[in-house]
């Protein structure tokens, strides 16, 4: 295998696609075993770090994209109109953030936690794909359960579900959640 | 008006709750039931005021919290269960996730300083050409292929004088004239036959030529690809 050859066909493949790309999409195009171009991915990704480079390759769970240098927004951002950021509301996040730690959860556990009824907010977020119906649990009614995406990942800049933020839980919390299972 | 703003940020009853408890600077563990409900109600006064269906999903927690308050004050000989606990509980598990959404901003703040573009729709011209059936050529592709000739060559009013023009050729000599060239070609693209001459009524005799002819099946037309030149064979 020519390592520098499948280097510049990533590159290619990446900087056309634009969006995140499963790795099993780039194995299948380059014909080669899923960890073989994990490695070069990984290879490739250091390299972007040199400081002449104003790009870098991100990796999102699964996914990879090409994405400008942070350090560089400013810059970047001159080109865009100034309303291209489109963040997600307060009541999203708190949904996206219930759903994201404690996955997979149902609807009824959203709305319990936060007290409000999500429906909305959750149609928005499958539309938007930072979630998915992962399953259905088992009980009466088969309720859906909810789970986060790679899309998810890449919106939030995570490589992996272990790297959301930690929480600092309250101990006493855990100590009434535990008394309240037993 | 203020108020509509001030009540609009809180995105739920827990929301509300915790911003009481904050603003008093009293303890999760031990709230004081009496006062917080009563701000809790006031502030729903002013909610309901605004909007009866978000309101609605307030009322509920404060029925919850008059019933915490009414069992505190019931006299209990023996020591019961805090009947605080449960809304400790739900309120700290609501705090846990909130706090875990203001992470997630931060997160979603930071990565959007990296831009990446969004998939773009590239389309690559297939060198294999898909042959379409007639019957997959509708009306609008005849009118394309009718709009894009008379834009190649336009037929401009020599002045100003309207000229009614005799017909010269009849549908009759058109079918004749295609039938003589399939004779000839295995297929006769539309392009050349409209050419042979330049006018608008001979443009326009062709094409109802051919739907004629089509229509009786003696011809195919085929497209090898979307907006493409069309070709007459034989059917």
């Amino acid at each position: 295998m020519d390592l520098d050859l499948m280097k510049s066909r990533i590159e290619s493949i990446l900087f056309a696609w634009g969006e995140p790309l499963k790795l099993d999409e780039l194995a299948k195009i380059l014909n080669l075993k899923k960890h073989t171009v994990r490695d070069i991915l990984n290879e490739m990704s250091q390299s972007y770090l040199c400081p002449s480079r104003g790009i870098l390759l991100k990796q999102f769970g699964d996914t990879y994209q090409l994405k400008t240098k942070d350090s560089n927004y400013d810059q970047v951002a001159v080109l865009f109109k100034t309303n291209r950021r489109n963040s997600l509301s307060s009541s999203a996040l708190e949904a996206l953030s219930i759903i994201a730690y404690k996955q997979p959860v149902t609807k009824i556990e959203i709305d319990m936690i936060r007290g409000v009824k999500s429906d909305y907010i959750l149609k928005t977020l499958l539309d938007k794909e930072l979630i998915r119906i992962t399953g259905k649990m088992d009980k009466p009614g088969k309720p859906s359960l909810y789970g986060t995406t790679d899309q998810f990942l890449a919106y939030f800049g995570l490589g992996s579900l272990e790297e959301l933020p930690t929480l600092n839980i309250d101990e006493k919390l855990t100590s009434l959640e535990k008394r309240k299972d037993s | 008006m203020s108020y509509i703003i001030q009540i609009n940020k809180f995105h739920g009853p827990f929301d509300l709750l915790f911003y009481l408890i904050e603003t008093n600077e009293v303890n999760i563990y031990d709230i004081p039931i009496a006062e917080i409900t009563e701000q809790y109600i006031a502030y729903l006064d002013v909610l309901q005021e605004f909007d009866m269906a978000v309101a609605s999903e307030f009322v509920l927690m404060a029925a919850t919290l008059i019933e915490i308050k009414s069992k505190l004050l019931l006299p209990s000989k023996e020591k019961k269960e805090d009947p605080r606990e449960e809304l400790v509980n739900q309120l700290l598990a609501y705090k846990l996730y909130k706090q875990g959404a203001e992470a997630l901003q931060i997160s979603e703040n930071k990565e959007s300083l990296f831009i990446g573009k969004p998939a773009e729709d590239i389309q690559i011209e297939e060198t294999v050409s898909e042959q379409l059936s007639f019957e997959s050529i509708s009306a609008y592709d005849l009118l394309y292929a009718l709009k894009g000739l008379l834009k190649k060559h336009p037929f401009e009013p020599q002045d100003d004088l309207i000229r009614i023009e005799k017909e010269e050729y009849s549908i009759n000599d058109c079918i004749l004239l295609i039938s003589e060239k399939l004779q000839l070609l295995q297929r006769i693209n539309l392009i050349d036959i409209i050419t042979i001459h330049n006018t608008k009524s001979f443009v326009i005799t062709v094409f109802l030529s051919i739907l004629e002819m089509s229509r009786l099946t003696n011809i195919q037309l085929v497209q090898d690809k979307l907006f493409g030149d069309i070709y007459i064979q034989k059917a």
